[in-house]
């Protein structure tokens, strides 16, 4: 009897209280907005997974930043990848790589100008971290993490609000992922407000064909520049990059296919599960998660406004023929591939099938990732 | 970081995106033009004379005045 006494007082059931059951709902959320929605699944899924696994009293399966061992103690398990993927910041840089090397660069090279348009697009971060910041009384660190949701690169929101606010990386992480899959919802109706008939109807010229030369020379091209105006951006731009000559060099097919394949996979469970890991209830129950999430839509519209005005300054100063279509500006926010595809089916649609900016909206959406890299570097650079 | 002002920090950080993603722009502009694509080699005669043929049997009188292929 007292054995079973001593189990009972063991199990987790005596410390289950009110914030465990809402996150077992947050949690159940998540993976039913994966599996029934397919909002973002390779990562919904983990970090639902990973919020339940945090939640279960005296499992010992959550993540923190502030968890200190005991001289001789072993690690809980998620609490280890916690310390070794996310407080090393090695995991977002090797699903950089990931991307990297599945990612065609051409339409971006094919139109260079593209490239204004995925820094135009990240308006929506500093928009976001100032009204963090001023209306909501976040610190500066705090607000530059919410404010990189709008940069809608989830890997990159991972990576700084790590090292500057690692206390938010659940809310955070979950409002970038939740927002990329809400790109379909979100994008149409500012592409709808700020654009008129006449301009989704320009119809860009066909891009001029990229020699395998210049393909191959641009990642190296890029990160050099890059890393020596931005060092702190060096991270994920260099891995970004690295990938991609993997992929372009067109010798490393073993090594891009595991990158590109293998790999990602692997750091995606464990970033997933660990992010999961961090939102327990007596931390992501409050309302600064509510915040983060209204100030993560703020972010998105702005951005996605950030990169359409962009595009109709341009056609102020560029000839007739060769004006850009803005709603491809849209897709300067750096979910990939899927604001292209937004953009495409919303101007294919608006135009009867006449016009479809496809690949002129990939050269931004890709320019996008480099441009919320420099971003977060920017804010490493000034804030850490 | 003890009071940063953050209206500064977020301007400058814009204006150095903008500015940076301008500059590879214009790098990547003179990329291209160093390392440009070659021109796809012209058109076989008989490949040419084959075309027209066909397009003649197809639409007597018509003139085949670009060949254009399409990987």
């Amino acid at each position: 009897m007292d054995t079973l006494l001593e189990l009972i007082a063991q199990s987790g059931f005596q410390g289950l209280g009110w914030r465990n059951l809402v996150m077992f709902f947050v949690a159940g959320l998540l993976i039913y907005l994966a599996v029934k929605k397919n909002y973002e699944p390779l990562l919904l899924i983990p970090i639902g997974f990973g919020a339940m696994l945090a939640n279960l009293p005296a499992a010992m399966l959550s993540a923190s930043s502030g968890y200190h061992a005991q001289p001789g103690e072993t690690l809980p398990l998620l609490q280890f990848i916690y310390n070794m993927g996310i407080k090393t910041q090695l995991l977002p840089p090797v699903i950089f790589l990931g991307v990297g090397a599945l990612t065609d660069f051409r339409p971006l090279l094919s139109r260079p100008i593209t490239l204004l348009l995925g820094a135009a697009a990240q308006l929506g971060i500093f928009v976001a971290a100032l009204g963090a910041f001023y209306l909501f009384g976040f610190k500066a660190e705090e607000a530059a993490s919410i404010g990189i949701i709008g940069g809608a690169d989830g890997p990159t929101s991972i990576y700084l609000t790590a090292i500057l606010a690692p206390h938010l990386l659940g809310a955070v992480a979950v409002a970038a992922y939740s927002y990329m899959a809400l790109v379909p919802v979100i994008q149409p109706p500012i592409m709808r407000l700020l654009t008129t008939a006449e301009e989704r109807a320009i119809n860009m010229p066909q891009a001029r064909p990229v020699s395998q030369t210049a393909v191959i020379i641009f990642p190296v091209f890029i990160t050099v520049l890059t890393a020596l105006a931005i060092p702190s951006s060096a991270p994920l731009i260099g891995m970004l990059m690295f990938g991609n000559l993997l992929r372009e060099s067109g010798v490393t097919d073993r090594l891009s296919k595991t990158a590109g394949g293998a790999l990602i996979n692997i750091v995606t469970i464990f970033l997933g599960l660990v992010v999961g890991a961090t939102m327990q209830g007596d931390t992501f129950l409050s309302p600064q998660t509510l915040f983060i999430l209204v100030l993560g839509a703020v972010a998105f519209a702005f951005s996605t406004a950030g990169g359409i005005l962009f595009a109709k300054l341009l056609n102020l100063f560029l000839p007739e023929g060769k004006r850009i279509n803005p709603c491809i500006g849209a897709a300067g926010v750096s979910a990939v591939p899927m604001s292209a595809r937004v953009v495409q089916k919303f101007v294919s649609e608006h135009t009867e099938g006449r016009v479809n900016p496809l690949m002129a909206a990939m050269g931004p959406n890709v320019a996008g990732v480099i441009g919320s890299a420099v971003a977060a570097g920017m804010f490493l650079a000034l804030l850490r | 970081m003890e009071n940063p002002n953050l209206l500064v920090i977020c301007l400058n950080a814009f204006a150095a995106v903008l500015g940076l993603l301008w500059v590879l722009a214009i790098a990547l502009r003179g990329l291209i033009e160093l390392f440009p694509e070659k021109a796809p080699p012209k058109t076989d005669a008989a490949v040419a004379v084959a075309i027209a043929s066909a397009a003649n049997a197809i639409l007597p009188g018509a003139r085949v005045t670009r060949i254009e292929e399409i990987r």
